[in-house]
């Protein structure tokens, strides 16, 4: 592993993210009740639960794009009120969301820069796209991620993989505005190969002191790349483990049966609910 | 019927292989198709391919465009419009009667453009903030809006005897005043449409509201522009069609939507948001026209035009539908 040395009691300055008593309901069903997220400064925070548990509410809401019915975030100390993707914007979180949120019906620059579009003035009037730095500028960003795409291929022939790396490639184009990326899942539709590029990929994000939220299913992965992880259980945080100090089969016997069980059974999960589960720890082996 | 449909569509099957690579935008086809129809009907009768039938088909057809051009505009934006044979009515009547009172004509123009662009103004709180779907939302207001055409103006329609409101009538530089409107809006929506940061989000959120959400554009805002500039082109097309009226007619431009939707389809746009080319608009508009006119000049029955307008249609269509084809 790399660099991990964590302080018992992170300072309140380490913390560029901290999310307090979060709550969130969806008419019956309550998605988050009373969850906490602290962020440090340029760690990879790993975020993982069943489904249902959560996580992708939590980020959505530090992102913008769904509100909390109670609760506080601080981004840097301050107190801040995130109500739409652009406000999460301008505090520089960026999110790359499950589904990535791309246009087919465009292509991969105009994807990559949508609503940051640089433009110009023809005749010093009339405002237009200026494609030629957009495409130049999209060729230097996925030369950097070493992602071979042509800027000027449309977005609907792309892979699997070839999607996920045009939305990381938007979200890192303003690096220097965005300090706190959010990835929902950025690992899930694509190959063995694939994922090692996106995971080197969050690794690099990191060493340009970017803080990396990463939402997987994938366990190993998480243990692999992230810091430190956070599991969350039936909308709460039950547990924030040091990546170094944990195992596959401690985080999915967490997930399993919550931080209560977890100090009593120190055996492997055995009881895995889910096939997903299972299969992760298969996958595994032992760390 | 049968062998006619199966001729047109070996000439497009012939047309696609050969020209297999450069074929891949809807605007080409289409464009190939014209030259195909002008030419067949130039062959069938020699008074069709002469210059005053092309420029006064040209001419009939520009208030269509127009109003298309708009409804093309809103289509890229994934919001469709079928208000706008409405629009230009009630905005045309409002042109006119304003002209009427001595109200001077630029204001008076001006009056019927701001009356369609507050008919989006209705259109925009129906979609984005009663959610209703755009389709129905606007379908209730074009029968709104007729219904008001005939409360206000009465079911005749009143000449207006005056020839500066008939400008439309004139010509200017050698080609008729309408076809100079049309030049300076296919020019001008075009250039919005694919050259503009605010065209291009436009498209994106046509193309996949959700992602353009998650991506910080505001969908409800760009939707709001793209149906208040639908109408106020609408406006703009009803004022240039009262014009070479030269009338008040509170029962003009019906059905008028139905021909403005199918040239926006047959130009390029997709009822699933995020296509639509004002190029192949003022294109599918033209052939839309030629075929009338030529199928009148060639004395066929009414019925026919109908059919040949549909098939071509439900063909270009389908064309389009592949996944290469589409915008850029």
């Amino acid at each position: 592993m790399d660099e991990t040395e964590s302080p018992p009691e992170p300072q309140v300055d380490d913390l560029i993210v901290r999310m307090r008593g979060i709550t969130k309901r969806f008419g019956h069903v309550e998605a988050l009740r009373n969850a906490d997220l602290e962020l440090r400064r340029g760690e990879i925070l790993g975020l993982v639960g069943d489904n249902g548990a959560g996580k992708s509410t939590l980020v959505k809401i530090l992102a913008g794009i769904i509100q909390a019915d109670s609760g506080e975030i601080e981004v840097s100390g301050n107190a801040v009120l995130i109500d739409t993707a652009q406000s999460a914007r301008s505090y520089g979180i960026e999110m790359i969301h499950q589904d990535l949120a791309l246009f087919n019906n465009l292509d991969v620059a105009a994807n990559v820069f949508i609503g940051r579009e640089p433009s110009g003035r023809l005749l010093g009037l009339l405002p237009y796209t200026n494609r030629a730095v957009m495409r130049r500028r999209t060729a230097q960003l996925l030369e950097r991620l070493s992602v071979d795409i042509d800027p000027n291929a449309s977005v609907g022939v792309l892979s699997g993989g070839q999607r996920q790396m045009v939305a990381i490639a938007r979200a890192v184009a303003f690096e220097s505005d965005s300090k706190i990326i959010v990835m929902d899942e950025p690992s899930a539709a694509l190959g063995p190969a694939e994922a090692a590029t996106v995971l080197e990929l969050v690794r690099g994000l990191r060493a340009h002191g970017t803080s990396v939220i990463m939402i997987s299913h994938r366990i190993p992965e998480v243990l692999e790349v992230a810091d430190r992880v956070l599991i969350l259980k039936a909308g709460r945080g039950v547990a924030v483990l040091d990546t170094a100090n944990t195992t596959v089969e401690e985080c999915v016997s967490i997930i399993v049966s919550g931080a209560a069980d977890w100090a009593s059974r120190t055996q492997t999960g055995s009881s895995s609910s889910t096939l997903e589960q299972t299969a992760s720890v298969k996958h595994s082996g032992r760390g | 019927m049968v062998e006619s449909r199966r001729d047109t569509t070996a000439i497009h099957g012939g047309v696609r292989l050969a020209l297999r690579k450069q074929a891949s935008s809807p605007t080409f086809l289409l464009f190939v198709t014209l030259v195909v129809l002008l030419g067949v009907m130039g062959a069938a009768k020699s008074t069709f391919l002469t210059t005053s039938n092309l420029t006064s088909t040209a001419a009939l057809s520009s208030t269509t465009f127009i109003a298309a051009a708009g409804f093309t505009i809103a289509a890229s934006a994934g919001v469709f419009d079928l208000s706008v044979g409405g629009t230009m009515m009630l905005s045309g009547v409002t042109f006119g009667t304003l002209f009427q009172a001595g109200v001077p004509l630029p204001l008076a123009a001006m009056g019927g453009v701001l009356l369609g662009a507050g008919i989006g103004t209705v259109n925009t709180f129906l979609v984005t903030k009663l959610r209703i779907n755009s389709i129905i939302a606007t379908l209730g207001v074009l029968f709104i809006v007729r219904g008001i055409g005939l409360e206000v103006g009465g079911r005749r329609s009143t000449q207006v005897v005056s020839d500066a409101f008939r400008f439309a009538r004139r010509d200017l530089l050698g080609l008729p005043v309408p076809v100079w409107g049309s030049i300076v809006v296919v020019i001008v929506t075009h250039y919005f449409l694919a050259y503009t940061p605010i065209g291009q989000r436009l498209r994106a959120v046509g193309g996949n509201p959700d992602g353009a959400r998650e991506v910080a554009l505001n969908v409800d805002r760009y939707r709001t522009m793209a149906l208040v500039v639908s109408a106020g082109l609408a406006g703009l097309g009803g004022i240039v069609l009262a014009s070479i009226i030269g009338a008040i007619d509170p029962q003009g431009a019906i059905g008028r939507e139905i021909v403005i939707a199918t040239a926006a389809f047959l130009g390029g746009a997709s009822l699933t948001g995020g296509r639509g080319s004002v190029i192949g608009t003022l294109m599918a508009v033209f052939l839309l026209a030629s075929l009338f006119n030529g199928l009148v000049q060639l004395a066929l029955r009414p019925e026919w035009i109908d059919i040949a307008s549909g098939t071509i249609l439900v063909v270009a269509v389908a064309i389009n539908q592949r996944p290469s084809g589409g915008f850029r």
